[in-house]
């Protein structure tokens, strides 16, 4: 129901190409996973309601490329992005080296001071990891954001890493306000729910 | 006064004259029993009797109480008491048991002289606080109107009297006599053994032995009766001096004016806010000089000698009143521009024919290359100097003209305000703001539209600043000069939309200036390959031999070839991204967004995207004749290209494209098919800087006067509270610094907040008003009373909280400078007699530096036996407070209850 709906959540996709950006926005808006994924240019962008502690919001996500020359074309659309999910491929070192890129990216076009960011591990399914779980988590308790690993393959830790993004998202103050006027969220102060989460999730 | 002497005949005789039938009476002397045990005030309890009066919070219980139809309330006052398990030891030992701290309260002169403050019939804390220094107290109140009776009063003190004795109550118990406002109570206390009189006078007519202390003392004397006094009485006095007029020392503001411009000094005020209250914001002070404890037999005070001199009285204290409400010129320059935000008239109203002349212009804004009507800074200099009669606007263009400069520095030789190059040093608040650069152009224009919209014009001159900035813009255009006082680079989505749109057009204008300087090269030397300028869409046709010929390369890639034929990879020059504004960037988003979340719509965006994508992959054909798709991605999407063993003819690695890059039908194939070897500067131009710059041009041209407010207003506010916090920066109150950041809060807010919404600044406009009116108070009382350390600290304590003690007491250097302003006063009024005729009385100024006191109180406690010469000595009070016109007293008088 459409009236169920308190706001539109505008979260943005940003990482390496070939990390599989693609792949977890598929995955986590129609539960599936294409091997043959074509190369996005420029931008795609999908939606998805969430409900979460009983508020339902509407996800708006903009999936971006990867590469270096579409960088100048992507940033307009980082404009008043209230979540990011910076995804790494954990068999590539290359694509995790440059996360230190994407975040001061993020900080130069985000019109959102307080944007909540979420690294993301991906490719966990894959074998030969060159990043472990540990130097992750590191990346992202020095940078302060939330954290968590996946594969879009096997659907480890997709939903979650959303929810989570969208939680913490509606328990920053003055990041979203509701276009639904009286209507409120319903902010529970505790954290994620462990139980849905499994080991996967790592609240910074 | 209340009865004493035989209460049953008393009682008796009310009975009938009020009350129906005894059993009321006694039903309400019940109810007032049962409403002190609810309160626990017949339980023994713990105080500590040393606690100050004067900083502590205060709590009210209430209950309804009747009597017959008499509707009464019943509310008792008493100090917030920490919770029992909070107290320490130490606390513990100081404690006495609460059967005494009443009688130890009406002794105590530590709670004498406490400040109260009055809010109309109210007070906190309660005047009997005050009068007595009491801490836990009940009052009872008619519900409706007020008591009047003599006899009704009492009656209802012999309630209490029998009330308290039935459950030993330990507090003291009083009524509400008269109207409220005459502050009138009468009480009693029933102790152990004791019983304690409240009681007061109020008087219009003052008895002449009433106005000193020896008068006084005898008054007191007799009250306790004839006795012997075993202890001296102990006086405590203090005399007030009220100061209305500040002669040379009141502190206002002028508001900026015309005449102000007319010199050479003064313009960098356009730049900046006027700040605080035009009218003096204290309205009076009041000099209390304290003696806190003298005993009776070392003062002597009566008409015609006083040992009370105030200027060596041991404590000083100051008290003001501040004036309601004054206005405030930060306070006053906001509101009036949200004024104008919300006007409904057009451009053509407010400036007629001037605005009709120009609108031609607008209306052909495609007619870029004819020479400009419009009165730009350039035309209107040669106007100024030829002294040519044109239309004029609503500010004449003697004024007009150092405005346009102030705006446009760079148009003056040596500008005395050229915009500064270096960025915001303070970057944190500014970059929470979406505004702009502090001094930058529209900073500027703000406060220009805002000292016009309040001297040079109302909404006319505002209007017609708009007019001539949007003007010279379009000049800027014309003339491809660079619009200056801009942050360089793109639109930034961090900015406001109005500085957007002029990066916008700067952008535009960069672009223009970069082409046809490399047309120009072009001409001068024809071989250099690599410039980038404009050409008609048919000029492709003469490119037919780039297939062969390498153009538009930017550098060798320093390690690629081409796998075809060895060739090193050439990166090419690329078109530029595309600035863009927020309000477009918004459009394109919501055209991808309507392309709708399917697979569909996600195909039909990827081929809205691969315009550029098309664009890179023709500059790679022209830049590298013969090259294929695998040296592009190679290029390109390096991670699309899987590197395999091996090397090829030419030292390579091997590799292949990525499984998804191989894809039959996917884009990038077909691309790549579709794709002609044609350099930047001959494709189809993605951004179009005539076009993009008309936009912004006639966006800025058709605004109305209101939407052009509405544009400024962020920069305004964000201006405003800079001003605010500069101002106040040093003040340490914690709710003028609450209320600081409070109101940058909502800046911060309102700036990001589109579409705007003018009644949402109405808060900050109150905000603004209290904080410019705290800030004001404050620079009045130190231009008065000097502004080191302790004066500030002294200033700030005043303001925030009320009466405050002079550090360093009569001889410091604040009493040093009250004492000028009260000769200045003298003076000053001594001089008026003069001229009014009024020959005074010769009297030399300098032996009395404070004027006659304003009100003088006294307390006088003793220790006396009461009724009787054999009766235990019981504590005994009586505080006096006179002022020029009328006299109060409040006694509190003990007497022994054993022996009648
Ligand atoms: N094994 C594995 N492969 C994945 C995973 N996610 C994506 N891929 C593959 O990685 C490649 C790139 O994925 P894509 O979503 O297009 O990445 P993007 O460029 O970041 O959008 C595709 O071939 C995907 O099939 C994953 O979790 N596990
Ligand atoms: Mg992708």
């Amino acid at each position: 129901m459409e009236e169920d709906v308190l706001t539109t959540l505008k979260i943005l996709i940003i990482g390496e190409s070939g990390v599989g950006k693609s792949s977890l926005l598929l995955r986590f808006t129609e539960d599936s996973f294409n091997p043959d994924q074509s190369l996005t240019i420029g931008v795609d962008f999908k939606t998805k309601k969430l409900s979460i502690d009983g508020n339902t919001v509407r996800l708006a996500i903009w999936d971006t490329a990867g590469q270096e020359r579409f960088r100048t074309l992507t940033p307009s659309y980082y404009r008043d992005a209230q979540g990011a999910i910076l995804v790494y491929d954990v068999t590539s070192q290359a694509t995790f080296s440059k996360l230190e890129t994407w975040l001061s990216e993020l900080d130069t076009y985000s019109t959102k001071s307080n944007i909540v960011k979420m690294v993301v591990g991906n490719k966990i399914d894959k074998a030969g990891r060159e990043i472990s779980r540990e130097e992750g988590m590191k990346f992202a308790r020095r940078h302060a954001t939330l954290f968590i690993e996946s594969s879009a393959k096997t659907k480890d830790g997709v939903q979650c890493a959303f929810e989570e993004l969208v939680q913490k998202i509606i328990q920053t103050p003055g990041l979203w306000e509701s276009t639904n006027g009286g209507k409120t969220f319903q902010v529970s102060d505790g954290p994620a729910e462990p139980s849905s989460c499994g080991g996967w999730q790592c609240t910074i | 006064m209340a009865a004493e002497g035989n209460e049953e005949a008393e009682e008796y005789d009310l009975y009938h004259v009020d009350f129906t039938t005894a059993s009321e009476w006694e039903v309400f002397i019940a109810r007032i029993e049962e409403v002190l045990q609810q309160w626990k005030l017949h339980q023994n309890r713990f105080c500590n009797p040393k606690e100050k009066l004067c900083n502590v919070s205060w709590n009210t219980l209430t209950e309804n109480i009747c009597f017959a139809d008499y509707e009464f309330v019943i509310t008792r006052y008493f100090v917030k008491n920490l919770e029992e398990e909070n107290i320490s030891e130490e606390e513990k030992k100081k404690q006495v048991p609460s059967t005494l701290i009443t009688l130890m309260d009406i002794m105590n002169s530590e709670n004498d002289f406490i400040p109260i403050i009055y809010d109309g019939d109210e007070s906190s804390p309660h005047v009997l606080v005050r009068w007595y220094g009491l801490r836990d107290f009940v009052i009872l109140t008619p519900l409706k109107g007020h008591l009047t009776s003599e006899s009704k009063l009492k009656l209802l003190l012999s309630s209490f009297s029998m009330a308290a004795n039935n459950i030993s109550c330990q507090v003291p118990l009083f009524v509400r006599f008269l109207e409220p406002w005459q502050k009138f109570y009468v009480g009693i206390y029933e102790g152990q053994e004791v019983r304690t009189d409240f009681e007061m006078v109020h008087l219009k007519k003052i008895p002449s032995q009433c106005r000193h202390l020896t008068g006084l003392l005898s008054l007191f004397k007799s009250k306790i009766g004839e006795s012997d006094f075993s202890e001296p009485i102990m006086v405590a006095a203090r005399f007030a001096y009220c100061l209305h007029d500040w002669t040379n020392f009141a502190w206002t503001q002028d508001p900026p004016d015309i005449e102000l411009f007319s010199g050479d000094i003064g313009w960098t005020e356009l730049g900046s806010f006027p700040f605080g209250s035009v009218c003096e914001p204290i309205n009076s002070i009041t000099l209390y000089t304290c003696w806190p404890e003298v005993l009776e037999t070392m003062a002597v005070d009566n008409e015609l000698y006083s040992d009370f001199d105030p200027l060596s009285a041991p404590v000083w204290s100051l008290s003001i009143t501040k004036t309601d409400n004054p206005v405030c010129l930060l306070t006053d320059y906001v509101t009036e521009f949200l004024l104008y935000c919300t006007s409904n008239k057009t451009i053509e109203d407010l400036l007629g024919d001037f605005a009709a002349k120009d609108a031609n212009d607008v209306l052909q804004p495609f007619s870029l290359l004819t020479e400009s009507r419009i009165p730009t800074i350039t035309t209107l200099l040669s106007q100024y100097a030829s002294k040519k009669k044109s239309v004029e606007g609503p500010i004449n263009q003697k004024l007009l003209m150092p405005i346009l400069f102030f705006l446009f520095p760079d148009v003056e030789e040596n500008s005395k305000y050229p915009y500064s190059e270096e960025k915001d040093a303070d970057k944190t608040s500014a970059q929470r703001m979406k505004t702009c650069p502090r001094d930058s152009l529209i900073w500027r224009l703000a406060l220009v539209m805002a000292h016009s919209l309040h001297m040079f014009g109302g909404a006319k001159a505002a209007a017609h600043i708009w007019h001539e900035f949007s003007q010279e813009i379009r000049f800027r255009w014309n003339s491809n000069n660079m619009i200056p006082g801009i942050a360089p680079g793109f639109p930034d989505p961090k900015s406001c939309l109005l500085h957007q749109k002029l990066q916008m057009i700067n952008c535009c204008i960069e672009r223009r200036k970069r082409s046809e300087e490399a047309a120009l090269g072009k001409r001068e030397s024809d071989e250099s390959d690599d410039e980038f300028f404009d050409c008609d869409e048919n000029v492709e046709d003469d490119a037919k031999p780039a297939s062969t010929i390498p153009i538009g390369r930017l550098s060798q890639h320093n390690s690629l070839k081409l796998i075809n034929t060895g060739q090193p990879l050439y990166i090419p020059v690329t078109q530029g991204a595309t600035p863009k504004t927020e309000d477009q960037l918004e459009e394109d988003a919501q055209v991808l967004i309507q392309l709708g979340s399917d697979a569909e719509g996600s195909q039909l965006r990827a081929k809205i995207m691969s315009a550029s994508l098309l664009s890179d992959m023709e500059s790679f054909k022209a830049a590298n004749p013969g090259a294929s798709i695998e040296d592009f991605i190679r290029w390109y999407s390096p991670r699309d290209w899987v590197e395999e063993e091996g090397e090829d003819q030419f030292g390579q690695k091997k590799g292949k494209l990525s499984a998804r890059m191989t894809l039959p039908g996917n884009t990038w194939l077909e691309v790549w098919d579709s794709a002609k070897p044609v350099p930047a500067n001959r494709q189809k131009r993605l951004f179009d800087e005539t076009r993009e710059a008309e936009k912004a041009l006639h966006f800025l041209e058709s605004q109305t006067p209101a939407s052009s407010g509405l544009m400024v207003v962020p920069i305004l506010a964000h201006a405003a509270v800079e001003k605010l916090h500069e101002e106040a920066k040093d003040i340490q109150i914690p709710s003028l610094q609450n209320t600081v950041q409070q109101a940058i809060k909502r800046v911060e807010a309102l700036s990001r907040n589109a579409p705007m919404d003018v009644h949402r600044y109405q808060e900050l406009c109150f905000e603004l008003g209290y904080a410019e009116t705290v800030v004001s108070q404050i620079k009045s009382i130190e231009s008065k009373l000097g502004s080191d350390e302790a004066a500030k600290e002294f200033a700030c304590k005043l303001v925030s909280e009320g009466e405050t003690i002079l550090p360093g007491g009569s001889t410091g250097s604040i009493a040093s400078k009250l004492k000028t302003i009260f000769v200045d006063a003298r003076k000053a009024c001594l001089i008026g007699d003069l001229d009014g005729g009024g020959s005074s009385s010769g009297e030399n100024p300098n032996n009395s530096i404070l004027p006659q006191a304003t009100e003088k109180e006294f307390i006088l406690r003793a220790t006396a036996p009461r009724p009787h010469r054999h009766s235990r000595p019981t504590p005994q009070r009586l505080h006096v407070r006179v002022s020029k016109t009328d006299i109060s007293m409040a006694g509190a008088f003990t007497q022994d209850k054993t022996f009648f």
